[in-house]
């Protein structure tokens, strides 16, 4: 029986790649399971499979790419994307050419120690289940918990005209868990995020038990139920690891993406000092358990780590193979594709600033009123450095100490200005797993940090009503 | 010669060989749902056209229900073992479940399907790559015909064609086709403190009635005006919102929230600030919202939901007072209300839920320039940064107006940077002061530009 990789290659080294400049094809065959729950009861169980090809062509540097389902076409779908390149109008980009690489041939085998996919669906269902009821048991205030759970597995192939042979095997699993209450009449909810792309379901049972995501989720509901409202406008705060690595990506991550880095409020700043000396960002392939984590990207490019601010000056940018190119530096290994179904963009993987050396203690210190940003909902950055985020879990700091709790709330800022008033670093460090999206495509990435602090003027609350 | 969608006939084979294989299964109860679909794609990266996609994607899901028990599964081959494998996994999933007691039924067709126009225009589906690079070599131009200073760092032209078919074991047997040609159009003008955020602007049509010109005109204008920097202040105020601030899809402040809030789903489950308030008076009287899916030739309407109940006009607010809910058929039969033919199918994570098909805001009269004009100071939000980060639940909000312009003696004046707009949709909803009848259709919403009083700014 023919594996992906076969198909690939028969495709590759057949007469219909030939005239072009280079040829990509890309293949998953793979099955996922979805569970959603609400209360205690389920509300779907499904499982999908998934087998699928897609070829990425260069022909007289301009680009086609083609999609199809099933593994019986390919050398169709090389055709149709060769047409499509073809067919550009003569004002299109005609340049385009690729950063030489030394083509790899890898194996990537997932390192799973419990295989997702032999785990009982009666065992996932039992998880997700206790951790919606003692959620909802925690506070009698709390009226819905639900819980929503995925993972992939199967194979991933990569195969290029150049002689790139990447096959992974892989084991994604994401898991999102929510839960609302009343509390004097008003309606407040909070949420949970977990996930692994390179573990088992001992991600779920030896570090986050059921009974830690229930803490977790009961903890925040609390704090939302005896929130008070924030104060609007600008104030000193502190933020937590998992609001530091938010600020990362969408703070300076996103514009640090090569293709968006050219048209954004940084570009002209390399090599200046744009954040204090104690301040150091970076995009890594690999840190221990990264939702991140690629061991070769979509273009099989060895990926390396990739300082975007050293020591408070602005850093190198994130590459793909056309873009390194197009800069005449290497490439970083940042293509990344969430499917077939899609040609690669430039993303991050695991994206933080480098640890400091100050305590939580001494970062609150000497701050008369301030806020503590400890959880996210999510954020957004704008080519203009404009970065917002949204906190689920936050803190009074009054006179150095931690103070009553704060309901929902976003902060934002304009990155050229506020990673200049980064005062204090911290030495502790943490992370959050969650996917990021541009141009509609989702990929998973972690982002973290240390604890760090901001004077006031880096930063600007804006509270839910 | 490209391959092709599949036609009708096509899916309904695909749905036959489901049933044919449920049959010989002993499955009684399933319902399956396929989908073909066509996508011709030209990218556009730093002001010209990068490249050109052609995609062709199946899918097809299927539920069975079992002793009460209902399992799904998905898969993405239109053939005989893709579909048998369907229903097995299908069953074996059912098999570990529970018997859910609200269990009715799969829906059956209890209303002919209304007549819907102008869903399909052949012309959208000979668009090749030559023209569709034309068109958008066409809006760069026009966007940077507003100023030299203005680039479009990313854009596309996208034809879809696609194919759609229900079937159930209570009957149901539907098939339709529709074709979406959408443009979208990313501009930033400026550079270093003076630098504008990303000024989004797209169109979407059902034939080839686009005019590029004016997506990629709105767009550079947009950016142009947002490089003239003015300062902000906290205050409360009158604000403008662009139709695309409110009704795109993934953005749109009122898209994002009152989907989820007027979903029947969540209000069965008491997870929605709606809940509860049907009847009551609580917004502006000049808030009228219907779901609307039988306009003609409007990308959000269809003869027939996810579950192939009849599509119909469900009136949700009138002059201010929540008349209803919309409805798929599981939760509109355990609360009693019945479906509205609005059920909405998750490929990804296979659920079927209950949302709007065409979020109408009904327009009333003048353009957003009037709407502008009618105010000394105020400001206009044309993107809202962060707002999918609402919460759905409560209403809340806090996002960047992004861009956001400052409004001064009827005129935008310059941009603004990092001015919050924060608050709860319900108070917004209450202080609707004027609404425009520049209609944009977004797909899932039709969304015209409005004037709302007293609307808290921050900034830094």
């Amino acid at each position: 029986m023919s594996t992906l990789l076969d198909y690939l290659l028969k495709a590759a080294r057949s007469r219909v790649v030939s005239g072009l400049d280079y040829v990509e094809l890309r293949a998953d065959d793979t099955v996922q399971t979805s569970i959603e729950l609400r209360e205690s009861s389920i509300e779907s169980v499904t499982r999908k499979f998934e087998c699928g090809h897609s070829a990425r062509v260069l022909k007289s540097g301009r680009w086609g790419f083609a999609v199809s389902d099933g593994m019986n076409t390919v050398s169709e779908t090389i055709t149709e994307a060769m047409k499509a390149a073809r067919a550009l109008s003569q004002r299109a980009v005609s340049d385009t050419r690729l950063h030489e690489i030394t083509p790899v041939k890898m194996d990537i085998r997932s390192k799973a120690e419990t295989p997702l996919n032999e785990v009982d669906l009666a065992e996932k269902v039992s998880y997700l289940t206790s951790i919606c009821r003692n959620t909802t048991k925690s506070d009698r205030r709390m009226t819905t918990t639900k819980a929503s759970y995925s993972d992939i597995t199967g194979d991933r192939v990569l195969v290029t005209s150049e002689g790139t042979e990447v096959r992974q095997s892989l084991s994604h699993a994401y898991l999102k868990t929510g839960a609302s209450g009343k509390a004097s009449g008003q309606l407040v909810s909070a949420r949970d995020e977990i996930g692994t792309v390179t573990r088992g379901w001992e991600r779920f049972t030896d570090e986050d038990s059921g009974d830690k995501i229930v803490e977790r989720l009961a903890r925040k509901m609390r704090l939302q139920m005896d929130g008070v409202p924030c104060r609007r406008g600008t104030h000193p705060c502190v933020v937590s690891p998992k609001v530091s690595g938010m600020l990362a990506h969408e703070a300076l991550g996103h514009l640090s993406e090569a293709d968006l880095f050219a048209a954004g409020a940084f570009n002209g700043l390399e090599g200046s000092r744009v954040a204090s000396e104690a301040v150091t960002m970076v995009d890594s392939p690999w840190i221990e358990d990264g939702f991140g984590n690629v061991t070769a990207d979509d273009e099989g490019v060895v990926p390396k780590t990739v300082t975007l601010i050293d020591k408070g000056i602005l850093g190198v940018q994130m590459t793909n193979r056309e873009w390194a190119a197009r800069l005449g530096i290497e490439p970083t290994g940042n293509a990344r594709a969430e499917s077939y179904r899609v040609p690669p963009l430039i993303r991050m993987r695991n994206t933080y600033f480098e640890r400091g050396d100050m305590s939580l203690d001494e970062l609150l210190e000497n701050k008369k009123f301030g806020y503590y940003c400890v959880d996210i909902r999510g954020g957004q950055a704008e080519s203009n450095s404009s970065f917002q985020v949204s906190i689920q879990e936050c803190y009074e700091i009054v006179r150095g100490e931690l103070g009553r709790p704060v309901r929902s709330l976003a902060i934002s800022g304009v990155a050229t200005k506020s990673l200049p008033l980064i005062d204090g670093v911290g030495k502790d460090f943490d992370f959050e797993s969650s996917y990021c999206g541009k141009l509609l495509q989702a990929m998973p990435t972690s982002d973290g940090g240390p604890h760090m602090s901001f004077k006031k003027g880096g930063v600007v609350f804006g509270g839910f009503a | 010669m490209s391959k092709a969608c599949a036609t009708e006939p096509a899916v309904l084979d695909v749905l036959d060989a489901v049933s044919a294989s449920a049959r010989r299964q002993k499955v009684s109860e399933f319902d399956a749902y396929a989908v073909c679909k066509r996508t011709r794609r030209v990218t556009i990266e730093r002001e010209s056209v990068s490249g050109a996609d052609s995609i062709l994607a199946t899918g097809l899901h299927v539920r069975v229900c079992v002793d009460g028990k209902v399992g799904g599964a998905f898969c993405n081959e239109f053939d005989l073992k893709g579909t048998a494998k369907c229903i097995e996994q299908a069953v074996k999933i059912a098999n570990l479940m529970e018997s859910d007691r609200n269990w009715s039924g799969f829906p059956s067709r209890s209303k002919e399907y209304p007549s819907v126009p102008g869903l399909y225009d052949k012309s959208v589906v000979s668009l090749d790559v030559p023209i569709m690079s034309l068109m958008a070599e066409e809006m760069v131009d026009s966007a940077r015909s507003v100023s030299k200073a203005v680039s479009a760092p990313y854009g596309a032209i996208e034809s879809v064609e696609m194919t759609v078919g229900v079937m159930n074991s209570s009957g149901v047997r539907s098939v339709m086709s529709e074709t979406e040609l959408e443009a979208l159009i990313c501009c930033v003008a400026g550079s270093g403190e003076s630098i504008s955020p990303d000024c989004e602007e797209s169109g979407k049509s059902r034939s080839c009635d686009l005019r590029v010109d004016k997506i990629g005109e709105r767009a550079g204008w947009i950016a142009e005006k947002s490089t003239h920097i003015l300062d902000a202040k906290t205050e409360e105020c009158d604000v403008v919102f662009s139709p695309m601030s409110l009704g795109a899809g993934d953005a749109g402040l009122l898209n994002v929230v009152l989907r989820e809030a007027l979903s029947g789903q969540n209000i069965h489950q008491g997870i929605s600030f709606l809940a509860g308030k049907q009847g009551d008076h609580i917004w502006s009287e000049h808030v009228t919202i219907n779901d609307n899916p039988l306009l003609s030739g409007r990308c959000g309407s269809r003869p027939f939901d996810d579950e192939g109940i009849a599509a119909q006009r469900t009136r949700l607010v009138n002059k201010g007072t929540l008349e209803g809910y919309v409805w798929d058929s599981y939760h509109g039969y355990i609360s009693g209300e019945g479906s509205t033919g609005n059920a909405i199918r998750n490929l990804s994570s296979g659920t079927v839920v209950a949302a709007p098909l065409c979020l109408q805001f009904m327009p009333e009269r003048g353009s957003m320039k009037s709407l502008i004009e009618s105010l000394d100071h105020g400001y206009l939000v044309w993107g809202c940064q962060g707002s999918h980060t609402s919460n759905t639940e409560t209403g809340g909000f806090s996002f960047v107006a992004s861009p956001g312009l400052l409004i001064e003696n009827g005129e935008v004046v310059g941009g603004v940077r990092g001015a919050m707009v924060s608050g709860n949709v319900t108070d917004m909803m209450k202080n609707v002061e004027r609404v425009g009848a520049d209609v944009v259709d977004f797909g899932s919403a039709l969304m015209p530009s409005i004037l709302f009083r007293n609307v808290k700014i921050t900034t830094g």
